[in-house]
């Protein structure tokens, strides 16, 4: 052994307790890791001891997302008003947007491209668009709709080909009703189809 | 009498195993990964204040139902508008205890907690970026972060009390280990599918107009399937190649350089920075002692020399 090791009958009991406790600890947390991080039939099998750590204490995880083809397209949150007149309350395109608004908005993705997905959508598409009728930010007045558009890019072949072409449409709409906001965060879309900030 | 041969490969395993668990470490390291981290802890705090009426207060985008606020602290006032307030206290109070040194480990567990009540909060917006956040706090509550060049070492020496006596190595090992893991993990995910085998996945990763920064079609299959191919070998190579003294600075190099690489390319928010504070952890107390004296010394010599 290390000079340095202490052994068992040299330690005072805090430091037996001590090292009891870190062991115990290690071993539960890399089983915790292991079993939750396998295949979904072995967390099924073995995870019952380690379902409160990994998923309601979040101290385990998959990291199998990375390998994933990246599938998901923009999606754009826009208010229509009275007149019929269209706003940009949230999109998920970064490049746009300066130093703050990247900031800001940097996990704003996730949850807003996958109202491009219709499980999704169904899941909590209505709550989040009604949210956005609720959300106080810039003005704009009498706003009739919240709606989700989904910009669906253009997709190649192996060889290049182009198989679906660049388009965009609306994928969920909500009537704001009694939940018409005062105000809202907007950009506001010119003629040309152009974002300008207000 | 001499143990026989078995005797002895248990006897050099037993000391194998007590060397890497629970070598001991006077947290020069453990200083150096804190102060990385608060400094992470702090921007993710500024997020979070810069977003709680939208993502987390009930009059603001996505309401607690989407979430599962039960397993939040949001489960005790569900609908007070001065909770997302609170974890934003929280976790400034949690960078700043980390950045000081000032009970750093209290600091560690109050940003774990409230970042884990954010994810129960409002789960949908946060990535696997976060969850590591949350992770890497957690283990960091068992680390030696207040050992060295902090206020409690420095409250220490003031009042004339010794040095706390060397940490034992094993926390540090499990955020090792989760960190090599990771890469592990998405390596041998990688290797099962979705392109990365065949060659080809990077160009859909750099051409993907939602993940890439400039979304750029790549139509040179060489360079494509060099740079897919990079990525598999570098994260099978980490989880073994970081172990060894002599490897482990190349691996960490490389790893920064992958990271940077990711976040300069790619739109994915706290991942690299996270990854990348905690290679502080794979550091030898003595390898950073060695640095900071060389980069004190570089800092003498620039005051020193004449104009």
């Amino acid at each position: 052994m290390p000079a340095w090791w202490t052994p068992w009958s040299h330690l005072s009991r805090w430091g037996q307790v001590k090292r009891v406790l870190a062991i115990a600890f290690a071993t539960y947390h890399l089983a915790a890791v292991g079993v939750m991080g396998a295949a979904p039939k072995v967390r099924q099998l073995l995870g019952g001891p380690f379902t409160f750590y990994g998923d309601k204490l979040k101290l385990t995880n998959t990291w199998g997302m990375f390998s994933k083809r990246p599938s998901s397209t923009h999606v754009r949150v826009e208010a229509v008003d009275e007149d019929g007149k269209v706003w940009t309350l949230s999109t998920t395109e970064a490049q746009g947007k300066d130093l703050h608004d990247r900031f800001r908005d940097a996990r704003l993705r996730k949850i807003q491209s996958k109202l491009g997905n219709k499980k999704d959508r169904q899941r909590f598409g209505a709550e989040l668009l009604d949210g956005w009728c609720r959300y106080k930010g810039h003005r704009v007045e009498g706003v009739r709709e919240v709606r989700a558009v989904e910009m669906v890019h253009e997709l190649r072949d192996e060889r290049g080909k182009v198989v679906r072409t660049a388009h965009e449409e609306v994928v969920m709409r909500r009537t704001c009703g009694r939940l018409r906001p005062h105000t809202l965060p907007v950009r506001e879309v010119d003629r040309d189809g152009e974002a300008e900030d207000t | 009498m001499r143990p026989g041969l078995a005797g002895r490969v248990v006897r050099a395993v037993a000391a194998r195993i007590v060397q890497f668990w629970a070598a001991p470490l006077d947290g020069s390291a453990a200083a150096v990964f804190r102060v990385a981290f608060a400094i992470l802890a702090a921007q993710t705090t500024v997020w979070v204040g810069m977003n709680v009426d939208r993502w987390y207060a009930e009059g603001g985008v996505a309401p607690s139902r989407i979430g599962n606020a039960a397993w939040s602290l949001w489960r005790f006032a569900p609908d007070a508008a001065w909770m997302g307030s609170l974890h934003v206290g929280l976790l400034g109070l949690g960078s700043a205890l980390m950045l000081l040194g000032l009970w750093p480990r209290a600091g560690a567990f109050l940003l774990f907690a409230a970042h884990t009540s954010l994810q129960h909060r409002t789960p949908l917006i946060l990535n696997s970026g976060d969850r590591l956040f949350a992770i890497v706090a957690f283990l960091a509550i068992f680390m030696p972060l207040g050992h060295r060049w902090s206020v409690a070492s420095w409250w220490r020496s003031r009042r004339g009390k010794p040095a706390p006596a060397p940490a034992s190595a094993w926390s540090t090992r499990l955020l090792q280990l989760q960190i090599a893991y990771i890469y592990a993990h998405t390596a041998m995910s990688k290797v099962m599918g979705g392109g990365w085998v065949e060659g080809t996945a990077l160009r859909d990763v750099l051409g993907s107009p939602v993940f890439a920064e400039w979304p750029t079609w790549l139509d040179q299959g060489p360079l494509v399937l060099a740079m897919t191919w990079g990525t598999i070998a570098f994260e099978l190579g980490f989880p073994f190649l970081v172990w060894f003294r002599r490897t482990r600075v190349w691996a960490l190099a490389a790893g920064v350089a992958f990271h940077l690489a990711i976040d300069v390319l790619m739109i994915i928010p706290m991942f690299s920075w996270i990854m990348i504070v905690s290679y502080v952890a794979f550091l030898d107390d003595r390898d950073v002692e060695r640095v900071l004296a060389r980069w004190r010394r570089g800092r003498a010599g620039v005051v020193s020399s004449p104009p």
